[in-house]
């Protein structure tokens, strides 16, 4: 059975609240299998993000011209242009997981589940349905 | 210690401290430091006699040179003497005596002579200056170069009012005396500016009693000196002293000045140096007087025209580049030029322009000796004679400005000198262009044709130097010639020239030569030109021996030429995309018989005088989305703007795909920039495109798209567009040059009224004509995305920006279970268990409560490597570092690094 965990986080510039959700397999997990799920979801999610506005911007190409509507709503944002279809995402999932870990062992940024701080990759949690999970990355501090 | 003795001291003492050039060993700090530590060190070791040795400057053969003798005396105590013996005067005088036996002039400054005076206000010292003033020259001045009469009495004359004080002291000066040391010594009057109206004396801060009652006693002397000269010629007697003046003012001083001249006779019977001596004094008109304009004008009317003639050329010499502007608005009704008082102030500001590029004679820029259209119409309203005459008067005195006022003279319709023309003079080939044309287009086309044909010549006449002036001549002349025929730029001269010319020019021409064929053709969007083999195979590259035949070498010319021709009017045609200018029918189906113009005309849609939008198809006719001809008078080229603001974008984008037509430059299709709501509330800003940018990139793509980019102190970006407009980019923080940082911070994007570095006025962004705006964002939008550096941090925090973050920061806090954290405002506060802090959401600054400063910065830049992983602060470095700070005072008993806890500490004492 697969679990599906929304995490919120709150988007620090002017867009809206943003959530990611997280399929797991179990909600007992390991800080590692954590943080190998998220980077896996987060990825797919850019993905799929991107397939949606490309998929906007292929009709258009494929219509080769922009349509009154398009034209009032780019309008409205300053620019009217026929739309740039990007490249796809090429990202390697295993590779990032690593890194990701990797980066966690190296406290560049900190895992914080329901108030608790994960320290090393095999500490165990046990994620509820409306548990508060943060990536919180980390600046290395000093004296001036 | 005998004195070879000493000597020798002194010379380990110079070779330690010295370098061989006699700088001090590291003088990156203060010399004068350095010098007072090697003055102690010398003054221990060898006490007075050390002094003895600098003043009877003995160590002139030494490396000391620099610093020799007195001068290090007065440098080494900070102008205070203080250490000085009291015979020091004595000292001083030999020394200087024997100086200016040895001309030797480097340490008679000012700065040694007045505190001098002013910590040995002896009689032996007023003797010395006495005697300096009224008995020289004893020195033969004229052996050296390096000390002069002139030189030694500057800096005199700098310091008279000390003098004066000393002559009081002794009760030894009176007019009479005045009068002698004047005529002696004439820069003693060079420090007090003669003002003839004013009574009051303005007293310096640092003034003592003694010294204002010198100034007071140098300025009524100085008045009263005058009041005698004005009465007898200045060329006799007195003269020659008073001329050694520099510095005059007043109105009183000028309306002297303009009756002496009118005794005189005309400014050209006099010497060289007397004119020198006018110049000054008709340059002594300040600003107040200026105010006093009914005064002067009732002056100028007593008179004499010649007298009026005459000072006319100073005038433009003293006043251009400040605002005394208003001289010659009295002057030219008197002498019957009012017509041409509006051409006065381009005439200033090019005058001042070209003399700043060093001189309008043989330039290779050329655009010198060009006018724009507005300023042709604005001499077109001259009177030609009155500017010819007018132009007559600075011919002598102020040749650039007789030059610009000549060359507005021509537009007017003043004859040029034909003999020059036929000399190759090239300020007259750059006037050419404006010389009025009897046969308008016919005689436009002969000048067009002339000006090939004198190119031609010149080439083998002249060196590379001088032929390069000439094309630079010949350009100008064609700008010229544009603005004469009112085509606004030189493109447009040439489409109607070619045209004109109808050379008809094959579509397609192949030549066989040998075993191979030269191919020439315009059919596709480009001209080529190439080699091919018997039977029609195009060749890699053209063989050696067939670039030698002449087929190949006249078709090689035309191909250049053409080639040449499509990049200017394709510059040219994306210019009036811009403009919106609109060319007349007939004009338009003139350029279209022009094969490289129809090229890149014909597929565009235009818009004409009615409004109408149609498409200029292959016959040159124009027809509507429906396929239907349209009549018109005049069309523009349309921009993509213009089709959006008629909600035809769409139609024409349709129309464009159906027909399968290929622009020949991006128009419907051209991205088009509108205002936003931001643009139109900051007025006359946008901030659309703050962002930073790779210096060396930003440089590179600004040249592409004809921006202009000078150093100043710091880059100035700048676009000149139709219309007198112009665009500037403006930085934030700016190195002093593009590149000299690695990114440069795109701050906004203005437009104003001129192209200045430093004085021009902001447009509002409404204002702009919407086709001007849009192709000046599309060049923005092209650098950002081209040499945009990625950077996710806020450029400024909208209320809004500080709503999100403190929420986060709270969310995060609680989660983490962080004790004593709040947010108040725009700070995060912090109770920790060793002080509370608050720390500034923005800038991330910290201070302790309640106010001192607390320095804490990342150790290292955070890791860019990107990590797929929904972060917190949605990966804003920033924030990120908020994070992290509050993370750490809300813990800070934990806290390690000394540097820090020593700074919590501090504050809490």
């Amino acid at each position: 059975m697969t679990h599906t965990l929304t995490l919120t986080f709150q988007n620090s510039g002017q867009k809206t609240n943003e959530s990611v959700d997280l399929n797991i397999p179990t909600l007992d997990l390991s800080a590692k299998e954590l943080i190998s799920y998220s980077v896996i979801n987060y990825i797919s999610e850019l993905k799929l993000k991107q397939q949606l506005s490309s998929v906007e911007c292929l009709e258009t190409l494929n219509r080769k011209f922009l349509r009154d509507e398009d034209v009032r709503a780019q309008k409205a944002a300053g620019k009217v242009a026929m739309p740039e279809q990007k490249k796809e995402l090429k990202i390697d999932n295993n590779k990032e997981v690593q890194k990701a870990l990797k980066a966690f062992e190296k406290q560049v940024y900190f895992l914080l589940v329901d108030g608790k701080q994960l320290t090393k990759l095999n500490d165990k949690v046990n994620l509820k349905e409306n548990s508060k999970v943060f990536f919180l990355r980390m600046v290395q501090l000093q004296g001036g | 210690m005998a004195s070879e003795a000493i000597l020798q001291k002194l010379s380990e003492l110079v070779t330690e401290h010295f370098t061989e050039d006699g700088k001090f060993i590291s003088p990156q700090y203060d010399e004068t430091e350095k010098l007072v530590k090697f003055h102690k060190v010398a003054l221990k070791e060898l006490g007075d006699q050390y002094l003895k040795v600098l003043i009877e400057g003995k160590l002139t053969e030494q490396s000391f040179y620099k610093y020799k003798n007195l001068h290090v005396i007065f440098q080494i105590n900070g102008g205070n003497y203080d250490h000085m013996p009291e015979n020091y005067p004595s000292l001083f005088i030999e020394l200087v005596q024997n100086n200016l036996k040895r001309n030797n002039s480097s340490h008679y400054s000012r700065d040694v002579y007045r505190p001098l005076i002013k910590k040995f206000p002896t009689e032996e010292v007023l003797n010395f200056f006495d005697d300096l003033i009224l008995n020289s020259p004893p020195y033969d001045f004229d052996s050296n170069e390096s000390l002069t009469k002139d030189f030694l009495f500057k800096q005199i004359g700098e310091i008279a009012v000390e003098i004066i004080s000393l002559y009081s002291k002794f009760n030894r000066l009176d007019f009479d005396y005045f009068q002698k040391m004047i005529a002696n010594c004439p820069h003693f009057l060079s420090s007090s500016r003669v003002d003839l109206n004013e009574t009051q004396v303005y007293r310096h801060k640092e003034d003592t009693d003694e010294i204002y009652e010198a100034r007071k006693t140098l300025q009524s002397y100085t008045n009263k000196l005058y009041r005698v000269w004005e009465k007898e010629d200045f060329s006799e007697k007195l003269g020659p002293a008073f001329k050694k003046i520099e510095t005059y003012w007043g109105f009183e001083i000028f309306k002297n000045a303009c009756n002496l001249l009118e005794r005189k006779g005309r400014i050209e019977e006099l010497e060289k140096d007397e004119v020198e001596f006018f110049e000054n004094m008709l340059k002594s008109l300040d600003k107040p007087d200026c105010d006093r304009i009914d005064e002067l004008q009732k002056f100028f009317k007593t008179l004499k025209r010649e007298t009026i003639e005459d000072i006319t050329p100073f005038f433009g010499k003293a006043f251009y580049g400040s605002d005394y502007l208003d001289i010659h608005k009295l002057i030219y009704p008197i002498l019957g030029f009012e017509d041409c008082e509006k051409i006065y102030p381009n005439v200033i500001n090019y005058t001042k322009k070209w003399e700043d590029w060093g001189g309008i004679a043989n330039s290779t820029d050329p655009s010198v000796m060009t006018l724009t259209q507005e300023e042709f119409n604005l001499a077109k309203e001259c009177n030609p004679d009155h500017l010819s005459k007018m132009a007559k008067l600075y011919e002598k005195l102020n040749p650039s400005m007789h030059d610009v006022i000549d060359l507005f003279a021509v537009a007017a319709g003043a004859p040029i000198n034909e003999k020059k023309l036929k000399s190759a003079n090239q300020h007259t080939v750059r006037k050419f262009g404006l010389a009025k044309l009897e046969n308008g287009m016919d005689e436009a086309l002969e000048r067009y044709l002339w000006l090939d044909e004198f190119l031609k010549i010149r080439k083998g006449k002249s060196g590379n130097e001088r032929y390069g002036n000439e094309k630079a001549a010949a350009q100008a002349c064609k700008i010229n010639l544009a603005m004469n025929l009112g085509l606004g730029s030189t493109t447009r001269l040439e489409w109607n020239m070619e045209a004109r010319l109808g050379h008809s020019i094959p579509k397609e021409e192949i030549i066989e030569s040998g075993n191979y064929e030269i191919v020439f053709t315009t059919k596709g969007p480009e001209t080529e030109l190439y080699a091919a083999n018997n039977k029609g195979k195009r060749l890699k590259s053209v063989p050696a021996a067939l670039k030698k035949t002449d087929d190949f070498k006249r078709l090689k010319a035309l191909a250049d030429k053409l080639r040449d021709q499509e990049r200017r009017f394709k510059i040219s045609i994306e210019e009036m995309l811009m403009s919106g200018e609109y060319l007349n029918k007939e004009e338009l189906e003139n350029i279209l018989n022009l094969e490289s113009a129809a090229k890149l005309l014909i597929g565009l849609v235009l818009q004409t005088d009615s409004g109408q939008f149609g498409l200029l198809n292959q016959d040159k006719s124009l027809s509507d989305d429906k396929d239907q001809n349209i009549d018109y008078k005049a069309a523009k080229i349309a921009h993509s703007v213009d089709l959006i603001d008629t909600n035809s974008l769409t139609t024409w984008q349709r129309k464009i795909i159906e027909k399968e037509i290929v622009q020949p430059l991006k128009q419907v299709f051209r991205e088009a920039y509108v205002l936003t709501a931001a643009e139109i509330e900051s007025k006359d800003k946008s901030y659309r495109f703050s962002r930073k940018v790779k210096g060396s990139v930003f440089g590179g793509l600004l040249k592409t798209r004809n921006w202009n980019v000078k150093s100043s102190d710091g880059p100035i970006i700048t676009k000149q567009l139709p219309g007198n407009l112009w665009a500037r980019i403006e930085l934030s923080n700016p190195g002093h040059y593009l590149g000299e940082n690695d990114s440069e911070e795109i701050n906004h994007i203005l437009f104003c009224d001129s192209g200045d570095d430093w004085s021009y006025k902001n447009i509002p962004l409404e204002e702009i004509p919407p086709c001007i705006f849009s192709e000046i964002m599309r060049d923005c939008d092209l650098f950002v995305s081209v040499a945009g550096v990625s950077d996710e941090d806020w450029v400024d925090y909208s209320k809004e920006a500080f709503l999100r973050v403190s929420e986060l920061v709270m969310c995060i806090s609680n989660a983490a279970g962080l004790e004593g954290v709040s947010v108040d405002g725009r700070y995060v506060k912090i109770k920790g268990k060793l002080a509370e802090y608050r720390i500034h959401m923005a800038s991330t600054s910290i201070h302790v409560e309640p106010g001192s400063y607390l320095c804490i910065v990342p150790a290292k830049a955070i890791d860019s490597d990107k990590i797929y992983l929904p972060f917190a602060d949605q990966n804003n470095s920033k924030v990120a570092e908020l994070i992290s700070k509050t993370f750490l005072l809300a813990n800070d008993e934990q806290i390690k690094d000394k540097n820090i806890l020593s700074q919590i500490n501090g504050a809490d004492q």
